[in-house]
């Protein structure tokens, strides 16, 4: 999927993650912690788009969950960590794959895992840096742990779900009957 | 004014924030007082038309003024932000000669700088841990009365609109 086509599914994608991620999962969410379908969002797309859409889709996410409600930080801290999970992964996944089709199963979940546990860190350390707000350094690793592991559960369908919306070609079966 | 908690902040920001789904147009304005059946739960920090952002009292950027309910000590109730369920709200007393006891109950001050002029309200119970703190004042570990992880149904406290109560107890029709 290239163009236009791409953008509207990647804006759908992201406004739906990011409501499910803040109104429903939150009654399942283990002391707080909810699976960040934003960002699992992005790593799939990074997986099978170039690492330049990858990172402009990571800066929109992330200024996505910075300005939405009930985000009280400052903004800008999800885009940073997101920007650096979507280039990351796309440049990884463009640099050791060779081209052809879809990563396989296991590759999409650590990857899916491996980008919760950059940006949940990135996001946490620039905590850090702004002292915004002060929290101990034990209770950022056990929030990104936790996180790590809600991510790599939540990785095993959403991640997959990405990657087929963003590898289909949109009006390939309908082609044949319009010549 | 009654409102219901439509969107919660993951853990993940390190903060703890949540939506409600009454705005400007319900009259809300940022640094109004949150509270449910329980006690208090937080401040307004940022409303829109129809919705605003809560900021609870377990964030660890929130802190309000408290007192112990049966000696009338002040002091400070302030948010650890921490997971899990217990121990989450600081208590530091001014007066550095007073410990807190097991059982007592905490209440906050009424905010009379807020605006409206917010009832004071229950907010915490039972220091459950005391721990010294440098210059010989003491940190007691207190729990909320609210259950934050099962917050649903709020209400935020806006002015009548008929009048406003002075601090002398007169009413000044606006």
């Amino acid at each position: 999927m290239r163009g236009t086509p791409r953008l509207v599914a990647a804006l759908l994608t992201l406004l739906t993650a990011l409501l499910l991620q803040v109104t429903v999962f939150p009654h399942l969410a283990w002391n707080g912690v909810v699976p960040d379908l934003v960002l699992l969002v992005v790593v799939g797309a990074a997986l099978v788009t170039d690492p330049r859409f990858a990172t402009l889709l990571g800066f929109g996410a992330g200024l996505l969950l910075d300005l939405a409600p009930p985000a009280d930080h400052v903004a800008g801290r999800w885009t940073l960590a997101l920007l650096v999970v979507g280039y990351v992964v796309g440049r990884l996944a463009h640099d050791h794959q060779a081209l052809t089709g879809r990563p396989s199963y296991g590759l999409m979940v650590v990857a899916g895992a491996g980008g919760s546990f950059v940006g949940t860190s990135v996001f946490a350390l620039t905590g850090v840096l702004l002292r915004d707000p002060v929290v101990e350094v034990g209770q950022l690793l056990e929030v990104v742990l936790t996180a790590l592991a809600w991510d790599a559960l939540a990785a095993l369908v959403v991640v997959p779900a990405t990657v087929w919306l963003f590898t289909r070609e949109p009006g390939r079966r309908t082609a044949p009957a319009l010549r | 004014m009654p409102a219901r908690v439509v969107a919660v902040g993951p853990a993940q920001s390190f903060s703890h924030t949540v939506t409600i789904d009454a705005g400007s147009d319900a009259g809300l304005r940022p640094d109004m007082t949150v509270l449910n059946d329980d006690g208090l739960v937080g401040r307004v920090t940022a409303v829109t038309s129809h919705t605003a952002t809560v900021r609870l009292l377990v964030d660890p950027g929130s802190e309000v003024g408290g007192r112990i309910g049966d000696n009338m000590e002040l002091g400070f109730v302030k948010g650890r932000g921490e997971l899990g369920d217990d121990g989450r709200l600081d208590l530091q007393l001014i007066d550095r000669g007073v410990v807190p006891r097991q059982g007592q109950e905490v209440v906050t001050w009424g905010a009379r700088a807020a605006r409206p002029t917010s009832p004071a309200c229950r907010s915490a119970r039972s220091p459950t841990s005391t721990s010294p703190l440098r210059d010989g004042t003491y940190r007691a570990g207190v729990e909320p009365y609210v259950d934050f992880t099962a917050l649903d149904l709020v209400g935020v406290v806006v002015p009548s609109g008929e009048g406003v109560i002075e601090v002398d107890g007169s009413v000044r029709i606006r």
